[in-house]
């Protein structure tokens, strides 16, 4: 039908213009979701378990600890917080991409100065955990990164988060009028 | 220069001196000063290491803005990071913060505080305002520039 409408050129500009339309990062989601869990397991570790993180990291010895026991709980909330705005700005924000650059700033800024305030004996004794450590830092920020490059390609505010995320695009595996009701 | 651009560079200007006092009081100020203004009861190491740490970021957060800036690389982003950065860390550090001596406060101690939210407020501030800064980003005419032309 439409070849009988538009010219060969025609054609071709359309199909050039698609391909260009912005396509969000592959399996999207899945990376979102990886954030929140990673987020929310070191917010749990922080909020109820205080004092297993301050002997796992060694600073029970040293620190002090009425300021340790402070920071955890001000970091803990911080998590909860950045949790929350991350939730509500992910399925109803439609600049997403300053959220998002927000977070990864945190998240960067976050990484370097706990060295020092946290990390610092545990470096000298470094194990296994402390390792998988390093690695969900690295993943939070790569995870983050790659959906920021391709904040525009992501589908229109309300977004589902609540889907099943291992799909490249978890969109195009659900049916239209689920994809605008938004809501699982 | 146009007015906003002016106020854009005098803003910015204060973020440099301001960042340049807290580098000079955190590595290099004389102890015996600070502790008797009540701001340096860092003691033990790992504070000692956490007011150096934060330090070095205020130092390589200086750096990224001048470099940001003059070369016109990602200046608006460099501004948005470091914004970001200052806020949150105002938040975070609380505790320490109030530890090191929120709860008996002396002049020069609040003075820092007040300080340190003066540099959370310009940052937010010029990366808002980002469209009035100025075009010619020549540190010499503009940032570290006494009179404007």
């Amino acid at each position: 039908m439409a070849r009988e409408v538009l010219s060969n050129e025609e054609l071709a500009a359309l199909n050039a213009a698609a391909s260009q339309q912005a396509r969000p990062a592959a399996f999207w989601l899945l990376k979102i979701h990886i954030c929140f869990l990673l987020s929310a397991g070191v917010g749990i570790c922080t909020a109820f378990y205080p004092d297993f993180v301050v002997r796992w990291l060694l600073l029970d010895t040293e620190a002090d600890q009425a300021s340790l026991h402070a920071l955890l709980q001000t970091r803990s909330l911080a998590i909860a917080t950045v949790l929350l705005v991350g939730y509500f700005s992910y399925r109803y924000a439609e600049n997403l991409k300053l959220v998002l650059s927000v977070l990864l700033s945190i998240v960067i800024m976050d990484t370097f100065l706990d060295i020092p305030m946290f990390y610092s004996q545990k470096m000298f004794a470094p194990d296994l955990g402390f390792e998988l450590l390093i690695v969900t830092r690295v993943v939070l920020i790569y995870s983050l990164t790659s959906v920021l490059l391709r904040v525009d390609g992501l589908p229109a505010a309300p977004r589902r988060f609540f889907t099943n995320p291992f799909h490249r695009d978890p969109y195009a595996a659900l049916s239209e009028p689920q994809v605008r009701q938004g809501n699982p | 220069m146009r007015a906003e651009t002016r106020s854009w560079v005098r803003r910015a200007q204060a973020l440099v001196l301001i960042c340049a006092v807290f580098i000079y009081i955190i590595l290099i100020g004389d102890t015996e000063f600070l502790a008797e203004a009540g701001i340096a009861r860092v003691d033990g190491p790992w504070m000692r290491r956490i007011a150096i740490s934060r330090g070095i970021f205020i130092l390589v957060c200086l750096a990224l803005i001048l470099v940001a800036f003059r070369l016109k690389l990602y200046t608006k982003e460099a501004f948005g990071f470091v914004a970001v950065s200052s806020v949150v860390n105002l938040v975070t550090d609380f505790p320490i913060l109030f530890q090191l001596g929120l709860e008996d406060p002396s002049t020069l101690y609040l003075s820092l505080f007040v300080l340190r939210l003066a540099v959370s407020l310009l940052t937010v501030s010029l990366y808002l305002d980002f469209d009035n800064a100025p075009r010619d980003r020549r540190l010499s005419k503009t940032l570290f520039a006494i009179r404007f032309r």
